[in-house]
């Protein structure tokens, strides 16, 4: 019981982020990664007669990624471990590795996600007997 | 002074005296090996047991082996890095006073692993390795050159053992729980077989310092300051998805919206040590071609300062593990972290007969080339250097001469035609980009159909007002996209 008091008390993962629009933000911060551009062209939306693209124009307001970006903020010691280096493994729910590795601090990581994903899991371990063996999911 | 020539004299005699390694009969076999110490691959070749004694002599009281790791790929297991646990491995000497076990093991690598129907992970010794390559060893009479032996095994054996009768070897591999994905599935075992050789100290050495497999392996704790691996793998996707980037290759011209002019699926990794990146993998497959126009496609991973690596880039004919003529290729980066991957896209996948391939309604599929590029920095690059994914995945395209990238970025190459141009955002008339990524579940349009026909929903989720369906890309039209899952494509 006292045990999961401790990790309730200390889970600081922190997932942020994700959201279409605040991707949309994002890129425009950093253009050269970006795949929703704001577009050169002077053409104006019109109202959709069709599915088709050529039907349509793409304006500004159009997105045109499928994956978001999110941040997780990951501190073992938090977690009641005792070990200096900890491991830690980020997966999907479809067993997708994102993170493997072994850490000695806080971990920062940034995830690139599609967007119809919406948690991640988190597993950490270390080789000090004694020390918990954590698997947590996370909601982005 | 007398002493000393005597020892030189005994020295030089030990070396005079020096027997190669040797490949050992017996091999590993569904995870378990009773090896024979006295009987050799080639019959001439069969160790004495003074021979055994030399071995131990001169690798300071141990007997110490090659293992060649052979893995059906698992995990994010590939032919560049795969990997065993040891789970049990004893040497048995059996002399006229009796019969002797050393159980008291070691490799240079272990790893945190859990075992079959456990999850509780605990350290483990592990082999790891690669397929394919030939080792060049100081000399040719040892079985290691040529061979594709990998990492090393070490076994105490203090005693002397120039009168054992019989001697073996018996090793046991760890079952991992690969249910739950790396690193366990990286670190089982297949089938096999492995072989086995008795190693002299130098080509211990020689292995231990060319560490097969041990750079790309995840999760490795290196039991030896000779091994430099990472801390930590990023992957992105992920270790077992790809990006799906597509191209309309007509730019600036205004292409037919049915994004399959090339399809390429990448993934890439970073290797990260001390808070720094060391090293960079990517894999990925052509998927489909449909163009009439042939092209070339780099991969550019745009950091925010400048890099230096030495790189290495596999290109696998289809569904092989032989690699097209002129592969593997090793090349200076000196700015950048960027390579042609694929050149000349139409000879690289074409089917006989069809203009085009697996964009074609009636036409059969076929697999395309796979690629692994390997990248070891010269210097680490801090982690806040790393860009956003997707990256910069660019096509150029021979007949036009014009580059076309995802929105944003710059042009690459000083003999495109758009070469310089301050345009960076790629887009048609429309306002269409002419390069899109997806998730690896997206289908390629059949050859003239419009995206928007392709995928219904396509339209409404990009328009971004909040009325769209993010999993548009798993609703696609059976009759109007092409049928080549990544079950296929990605071999």
């Amino acid at each position: 019981m006292k045990y999961y008091f401790v990790i309730s008390c200390c889970f600081i993962v922190v997932g942020c982020g994700g959201s279409s629009q605040e991707q949309t933000n994002q890129v425009n911060t950093q253009p050269q990664n970006s795949v929703q551009q704001i577009t050169q062209q002077t053409a104006q939306p019109t109202t959709p007669t069709s599915t088709l693209l050529i039907d349509n124009l793409a304006d500004d307001k159009f997105q045109f990624s499928q994956f978001s970006d999110h941040t997780l903020v990951i501190d073992p010691q938090s977690y009641g471990f005792s070990a200096d280096t900890v491991f830690v493994k980020v997966y999907t729910e479809d067993g997708n590795t994102l993170f493997l590795g072994k850490i000695s601090g806080v971990l920062n990581l940034n995830l690139y996600l599609e967007n119809i994903k919406s948690k991640v899991i988190i597993d950490m371990f270390s080789i000090v007997s004694g020390d918990p063996q954590i698997t947590q999911e996370i909601n982005l | 002074m007398r002493r000393f020539i005597y020892a030189m004299y005994i020295m030089c005699c030990f070396e005079l005296l020096a027997i190669e390694s040797v490949k050992l009969k017996n091999t590993i076999r569904q995870g378990a090996g009773e090896i024979d110490l006295l009987v050799a691959h080639i019959a001439d070749k069969s160790p004495t047991v003074g021979d055994l004694e030399w071995f131990r002599q001169d690798n300071s009281g141990h007997l110490v082996f090659a293992i060649d790791v052979n893995e059906a790929a698992s995990g994010s297991e590939k032919a560049q890095s795969q990997a065993v646990t040891i789970k049990n491995a004893y040497v048995t000497v059996v002399t006229p006073s009796g019969t002797k076990q050393y159980s008291e093991f070691f490799t240079p690598t272990s790893t945190v692993v859990a075992s079959d129907n456990d999850t509780q992970r605990t350290l483990h010794y592990t082999v790891i390795g690669d397929s394919g390559s030939s080792r060049i060893t100081g000399s040719t009479d040892s079985d290691i050159y040529g061979s594709s032996f990998d990492g090393t095994l070490s076994i105490s054996v203090p005693d002397d053992i120039s009168n054992a009768i019989s001697a073996s070897l018996t090793v046991e591999f760890l079952q991992t729980n690969t249910s739950l994905g790396d690193p366990e599935a990286f670190y089982d075992f297949s089938g096999g077989y492995e072989d086995v050789a008795i190693l002299s100290y130098k080509d211990k050495v020689y292995l231990e310092e060319t560490a097969p497999g041990v750079s790309e392996a995840p999760l490795v704790v290196a039991n030896s300051e000779v091994i430099v691996t990472p801390d930590a793998w990023f992957y992105y996707p992920s270790n077992g998805s790809f990006f799906v980037v597509s191209y309309e290759d007509s730019y600036p011209q205004r292409g037919d919206y049915d994004f399959n002019d090339l399809v390429v699926g990448y993934r890439v990794g970073f290797g990260i040590r001390d808070n720094q990146v060391i090293s960079l993998t990517a894999t990925g497959y052509m998927i489909a071609r449909g163009a009439s126009y042939t092209h070339d496609w780099y991969l550019h991973i745009p950091f925010s300062t400048s890099v230096s690596a030495i790189a290495t880039i596999n290109i696998y004919q289809p569904g092989s593990s032989v690699q097209i003529s002129g592969y593997p290729k090793s090349t200076r980066l000196s700015n950048a972290a960027e390579m042609l991957v694929f050149k000349d896209s139409k000879s690289l996948m074409s089917i006989p007969g069809f203009e085009f391939a697996n964009t074609l309604q009636d036409a059969p599929i076929i697999q395309g080339s796979k690629f692994t590029v390997v990248m070891h920095f010269d210097t680490p690059i801090p982690m806040a250097s790393i860009p956003n994914a997707p990256y910069d995945p660019y096509l150029y395209t021979e007949v036009t001469g014009q580059e076309i990238h995802l929105p944003g970025n710059g042009t690459r190459l000083s003999f495109s035609a758009n070469s310089g141009n301050v345009d960076t955002q790629y887009k048609d008339s429309q306002g269409y980009p002419y390069a899109l990524v997806f998730p690896e579940d997206w289908l390629p349009p059949i050859e003239h159909v419009d995206l928007g026909d392709a995928y219904v929903k396509f339209l409404s989720y990009s328009r971004g007002d909040g009325s769209g369906d993010t999993s548009w890309y798993l609703s696609p039209n059976a009759e109007k996209t092409k049928n080549i899952g990544q079950a296929f494509w990605k071999w």
